[in-house]
C-alpha cells in the first residue's frame, strides 16, 4: 500500500522536533521512523501519509506548549486520541501528530448530576468499570473499550437517547486553541471568574461554541478534557427483539416507537449483519456456512430463512413500566407487519443474541465485532435522510454499494435519531484489506455513494472524511466555517489535510 | 523482506487500533487493567501489539527498513504474549509477528540489541547464555550420585536449563526438583556436562539461524535417549521444548513443565505435603508457563493443597498476568526498563499483603527477586519447589 511523504520542509521539522524536545522531554516527543509509520495511517482504504513527529503529551500544559511551538514555526498538527478507523487521524500534511491517549485521567465522577469529566485518553472500557460501582453506565455506543471515550463522543453518530434528540454525549469540552489559549465551554466557560462553576449545562448564555469541535476532527482546537453525560442504571435493562421482512417497515416502527416514547433509543439491523456477527461473537468465521450466505446472496434478497431485519428497541425503567412498554412494543410491531424475536434469536443466533444483551442490556463495550474489521471490515458510509426516504436510500445504496465492483458483501446498520426526525444507515462493504485496486475502487464507489445519496434523497454524511470537500459544498454555512477558522488557526495548522481552509500552512 | 517471509494472515492487515490488545477490556471484566508492560511505559501506540503489525506491514511493504528505530521499539517488548491473548480481533498473534520482525532486524544486523549479543555468542560457544565454560555444567549435582541420562536409560530426563545450572542464585530450582522427584520415586537422570542450551533466548531475540541449528541438535539427542517424557523447572525451556521444538522436527517424548509433573504426583499421592507452612502467598504466573502452555491451574492447585498455605491473588492472574519483565532479552537490555516492569508486580502482590511472592520460572524470580532488593519491599520472592519441599518435611 502506498506511503505519502511529509509536506514539511525537512529543516522545518528538524527545528520542531529540536524545540518539542527541550521543551517537553525526549520522553514525550519522537521521531522514531517505525513510530512514525504506526500513525501514517488506519486500515481504511485511503493512503498512508509519514508524519514529521509524534508527541505525547501528558498534560493540558504539554498541549498548550506543543501548539504555540507548532504554530509559530507553522507545522501542521494532527491531533488523535483513539487512532481507530477515522479519516482524520491520517496526518495527510505530515508534521506532528499529537497522540493525547495518554492523557488518560478520569477527573471527577459527579453522580449528582450524573456527567464525569475525563481527558481524552479515557476509554470507553475504563469510564463504563470507573463509573459501575456507582450504578451509572456509558451510552450504548457499539465502539471497542479501549478506544478513546470523548474523542468518540465528538463525532455524530454516537450515543444512547438519540431517539428522543440527544446525538451527543458532550456537556462540555475542554480546548486549546493553536495560540495556547484554553477555552472551557457551557457552565463552565465562567470557572475562571467564578470559580464554582462546573459543567453540568452545555449552554449559558452565550452562543453553543461547543457544537464547533464536535465533528470537527481537531481543526478548530485540541480537545484536552471534557464532561460527559453517564447515565443511571434502572431498575431493569431491556432490549427485546422484532423481526421484520422490509426495511420500510422496521423504520416505521422504530419511528412510531420513538415517538412514542416507548424506547430511548431503537437501533435495526440487516439480516447480513445479523449473520456475521453471529458468527464473530462465536469465533468461526472460518468453518461457518452461514457466513457464506454474505457472499452468495444479493444484500437486497430476502433471506428465505431468516428475516430481513431486526429491530432492537432499547430501554430501562421500572420493572412494571417495562413490562406494560414490552406489550406496547409488539402492539406496535404487529401493526407494522413485524413479530417478536428474542426467543428464535436466542436459539438460532445466539452469537448476535450474546451481543445484544452485552451492549444493549448490559451495557458493555463490545468486541465481538472487531474480528470482522481483521477480514476486511474496511469502509462504513453513514447517511443520515428522513424516514421515508431513507426506505428508498437503502434499496438504491445497497444495490450501488454491492454493484460497485468490491469483492466482499455487503450489509448494513440504522439508527432510529431524532424521534424519526432523521434516520442514520450506515452502509458497509467489506473491503479486502491487502488488494490496492480494491482499495481505489472502494473510494470510488465511497464517493458516488454519498454524493448521489445527497442528490437523491437529502440524505447528509454525518461525519467530516476528508476525502469529499463537505465545506466547498455547504454554502454560506462553508464560508462561515473558513471564517472561523481563519480566525481560530490562521496558520491553519490543525489536520490542515481535512482541507477545511485551503490558506496558511 | 529478506530471509523470514512474514506471512499475511499474521499481519492483522486490518488492525483497527481499539487498543484492546493493551488491557483486560472484554465484556464482563470488572475493571481496566493495563497487561501490556511497553504500551504502559512508552505510551506510543507502536509498542502496543497492534502497533507491531503495523511495523510489519510497514517492513512487507517496503515504507520501513530494519534500522536502529525499529529495533529499539521491537527489543522492548518481552514476548509476554498478554496483546495476542486479549486482541478482539483473534486474527494474529502480535507477539508472533514481533519475534518475527526480531528476525528480520537480525538478518539485517539490526538485532539483538548490543547488550544481548553477548549472550547469543555464548550460545554458539558454550551451549549456554552465560559465559560458563561447559565443564561448570552439572556442578551444582555432581555430589548427588544422579543418573547420567546419557549413559543409561531412564524412564524422565530432567532439563535443568542453563539458569538453574549456571546461576548460583537459582541452583535451587535444579536442587529442588532432583529432591522432589526422589521423593516420588521417579526413575529419572540428568544430562550433566552433555545438556545443551534449549535455546529459548536466541528463539525470542530473533535468532532463527542459531536457534534452529540447536534445535535439530538437541531434538536428535533428545529423540535418542529412548526418554518418555521430559521435566522441567524452566519455564522458558518448556515453552521452547513443548511447542517450538515441533515446529522445527518430529520429537519422540513428552515434555511437562514442574508444576505439572508435582499437580499429577500429589493427584496419585506419590508425594504427601504434610508440614504446616503458615504463609500466605500469592502467585505470579510465568508468561511462558501461562500464555504460552495454559498452566495456569496446576500451580494453584500445588498451592491450596500444601498445609497452612493461603493462596490470594493479584488483580491481574492467569491469562491476565502482568510480566515479570525478565523475558525476551529485556532484563539484558534494557534493565531499567526490566525493573520497571518488576516493580509494578511487587507492588500489586504487596496490595494482597502475602508473605511471600511465589512463581515456577528462574527468569520470574531473578527479576522479581531483585526489584524486590530495589524497592526494599517486605516480601519473599520464591520458587513453587521451595514451598512444596519445605511442606514435605
Amino acid at each position: 500500500m502506498s506511503v505519502m511523504q511529509s509536506q514539511v520542509e525537512p529543516r522545518l521539522a528538524e527545528k520542531a522536533y529540536r524545540e518539542l524536545v527541550e521543551a517537553l522531554g525526549e520522553e514525550k516527543v519522537t521521531r522514531n521512523r517505525t513510530i512514525l509509520f504506526s500513525y501514517s495511517g488506519t486500515a481504511l482504504p485511503i493512503p498512508k501519509t509519514m508524519p514529521d513527529i509524534v508527541v505525547s503529551p501528558r498534560s493540558v500544559e504539554d498541549v498548550q506548549t506543543t501548539l504555540k511551538i507548532a504554530n509559530r514555526l507553522v507545522v501542521p498538527v494532527t491531533p488523535i486520541a483513539s487512532g481507530t478507523l477515522e479519516p482524520s487521524v491520517i496526518p495527510k500534511a505530515g508534521g506532528i501528530v499529537l497522540d493525547t491517549y495518554a492523557m488518560n485521567a478520569i477527573r471527577e465522577i459527579n453522580t449528582d448530576a450524573a456527567y464525569a469529566v475525563i481527558e481524552p485518553g479515557v476509554s470507553v472500557g475504563k469510564l463504563s468499570r470507573a463509573i459501575a460501582p456507582y450504578n451509572f453506565r456509558t451510552c450504548l455506543g457499539s465502539f471497542p473499550p479501549g478506544n478513546s471515550a470523548l474523542l468518540n463522543y465528538t463525532l455524530r453518530g454516537h450515543g444512547t437517547h438519540r431517539s428522543s434528540g440527544i446525538d451527543s454525549e458532550i456537556l462540555g469540552l475542554e480546548v486549546v486553541l493553536p495560540d495556547g489559549t484554553l477555552v472551557e465551554t457551557g457552565s463552565k466557560a465562567f470557572s475562571q471568574k467564578f470559580p464554582s462553576a462546573t459543567w453540568h449545562s452545555p449552554w449559558g448564555p452565550l452562543p453553543d461554541l461547543r457544537a464547533i469541535f464536535l465533528n470537527a476532527c481537531g481543526t478548530y482546537g485540541v480537545v484536552t478534557g471534557g464532561a460527559v453525560r453517564i447515565y443511571d442504571r434502572n431498575e431493569v435493562q431491556t432490549a427485546p427483539l422484532f423481526a421484520f421482512d422490509s426495511y420500510g417497515d422496521a423504520v416505521r416502527f422504530m419511528v412510531r416507537v420513538s415517538r412514542a416514547n416507548l424506547v430511548e433509543h431503537v437501533v435495526t439491523w440487516h439480516w447480513g449483519l445479523v449473520t456475521t456477527v453471529n458468527v464473530l461473537a462465536a469465533g468461526e468465521m472460518e468453518e461457518s456456512d452461514d457466513f457464506s450466505l454474505l457472499f452468495t446472496m444479493e444484500p437486497w434478497q430476502k433471506p428465505g430463512d431468516r428475516p430481513y431485519n431486526v429491530a432492537i428497541p432499547m430501554y430501562t425503567g421500572y420493572a412494571e413500566d417495562v413490562e406494560v412498554h414490552r406489550r406496547l412494543l409488539e402492539k406496535v410491531a404487529a401493526e407494522n407487519g413485524g413479530r417478536p424475536f428474542d426467543e428464535e434469536a436466542r436459539e438460532r443466533f445466539p452469537g448476535a443474541w450474546h451481543y445484544w444483551n452485552s451492549y444493549a442490556v448490559e451495557h458493555q463495550p463490545c468486541t465481538a465485532f472487531m474480528r470482522g474489521f481483521a477480514v476486511g471490515f474496511g469502509f462504513m458510509q453513514i447517511l443520515y435522510a428522513e424516514p421515508e426516504k431513507v426506505v428508498d436510500l437503502e434499496d438504491w445504496g445497497l444495490k450501488h454499494v454491492y454493484n460497485g465492483g468490491l469483492t466482499f458483501g455487503t450489509t448494513y446498520y440504522s439508527h432510529c435519531i431524532d424521534q424519526g426526525r432523521t434516520i442514520f444507515l450506515r452502509i458497509t462493504p467489506f473491503v479486502d484489506p491487502v488488494d490496492e485496486a480494491e482499495h481505489a475502487r472502494a473510494v470510488e464507489v465511497y464517493k458516488s455513494y454519498i454524493a448521489e445519496g445527497m442528490a437523491r434523497y437529502g440524505a447528509v454524511p454525518v461525519r467530516y472524511d476528508g476525502i469529499n470537500n463537505y465545506v466547498e459544498w455547504a454554502g454560506g454555512f462553508g464560508k462561515l466555517m473558513r471564517l472561523i477558522k481563519q480566525a481560530v488557526d490562521p496558520n491553519n495548522i490543525l489536520n490542515p489535510g481535512l482541507r477545511i481552509y485551503e490558506g496558511g500552512w | 523482506m529478506s530471509a523470514v517471509a512474514i506471512t499475511m494472515d499474521m499481519l492483522m492487515y486490518t488492525c483497527p487500533r481499539c487498543k484492546t490488545c493493551t488491557g483486560t477490556m472484554h465484556p464482563g471484566e470488572e475493571r481496566v487493567e493495563s497487561v501490556c508492560p511497553a504500551f504502559e511505559r512508552y505510551r506510543y501506540f507502536t509498542y502496543a501489539g497492534g502497533g507491531k503489525c503495523y511495523t510489519a506491514q510497514g517492513l512487507l511493504e517496503g515504507a520501513l527498513q530494519p534500522d536502529e528505530d525499529m529495533a529499539e521499539v521491537i527489543y522492548h517488548c518481552t514476548l509476554c504474549k498478554a496483546c495476542s491473548e486479549q486482541c478482539a480481533a483473534h486474527s494474529a498473534e502480535p507477539s508472533e509477528i514481533a519475534r518475527q520482525v526480531r528476525r528480520e532486524l537480525v538478518a539485517a544486523g539490526y538485532g539483538p540489541p548490543e547488550a544481548a549479543r553477548g549472550l547469543v555468542k555464548s550460545v554458539r560457544q558454550n551451549d549456554n547464555p552465560y559465559g560458563a565454560p561447559r565443564r561448570m555444567r552439572g556442578r551444582w549435582a555432581r555430589k548427588l550420585g544422579l543418573r547420567d541420562a546419557g549413559k543409561e536409560k531412564v524412564k524422565t530426563l530432567y532439563f535443568v536449563g542453563c539458569t538453574a545450572d549456571l546461576v548460583p542464585a537459582r541452583n535451587h530450582f535444579a536442587l529442588n526438583t532432583v529432591k522432589l522427584l526422589q521423593a516420588a520415586g521417579e526413575d529419572f537422570g540428568i544430562l550433566g556436562e552433555e545438556e545443551f542450551c534449549c535455546g529459548a533466548t536466541v528463539f525470542n531475540l530473533g535468532c532463527a539461524e542459531v536457534f534452529e541449528e540447536l534445535a535439530r541438535r538437541n531434538i536428535e539427542r533428545l529423540n535418542s535417549l529412548g526418554v518418555e517424557r521430559i521435566v522441567t523447572s524452566c519455564a522458558g525451556c518448556y515453552s521452547v521444548l513443548a511447542h517450538a521444538y515441533p515446529e522445527v522436527a518430529r520429537v519422540e517424548y513428552r515434555v511437562v513443565s514442574t508444576p505439572e509433573y508435582l499437580d499429577e504426583m500429589l493427584r496419585e499421592g506419590r508425594i504427601s505435603p504434610s508440614r504446616p507452612l503458615d504463609l500466605k502467598v500469592t502467585y505470579h504466573d510465568p508468561c511462558h508457563l501461562g500464555r504460552y502452555c495454559g498452566v495456569y491451574e496446576e500451580p494453584r492447585r500445588i498451592l491450596q493443597a500444601l498445609p497452612g498455605v493461603e493462596l490470594v491473588e493479584m488483580r491481574r492472574n492467569r491469562e491476565k498476568s502482568w510480566c515479570c519483565g525478565a523475558g525476551a532479552g529485556v532484563k539484558t537490555s534494557y534493565p531499567d526498563f526490566a525493573l520497571w516492569i518488576g516493580e509494578q508486580r511487587v507492588r500489586e502482590a504487596l496490595e494482597t499483603g502475602a508473605q511471600a511472592l511465589v512463581s515456577a520460572c528462574p527468569f520470574c524470580e531473578g527479576n522479581l527477586s531483585d526489584t524486590v532488593e530495589a524497592l526494599g519491599a517486605d516480601i519473599r520472592v520464591m520458587d513453587l519447589t521451595d514451598l512444596v519441599l519445605q511442606s514435605l518435611g
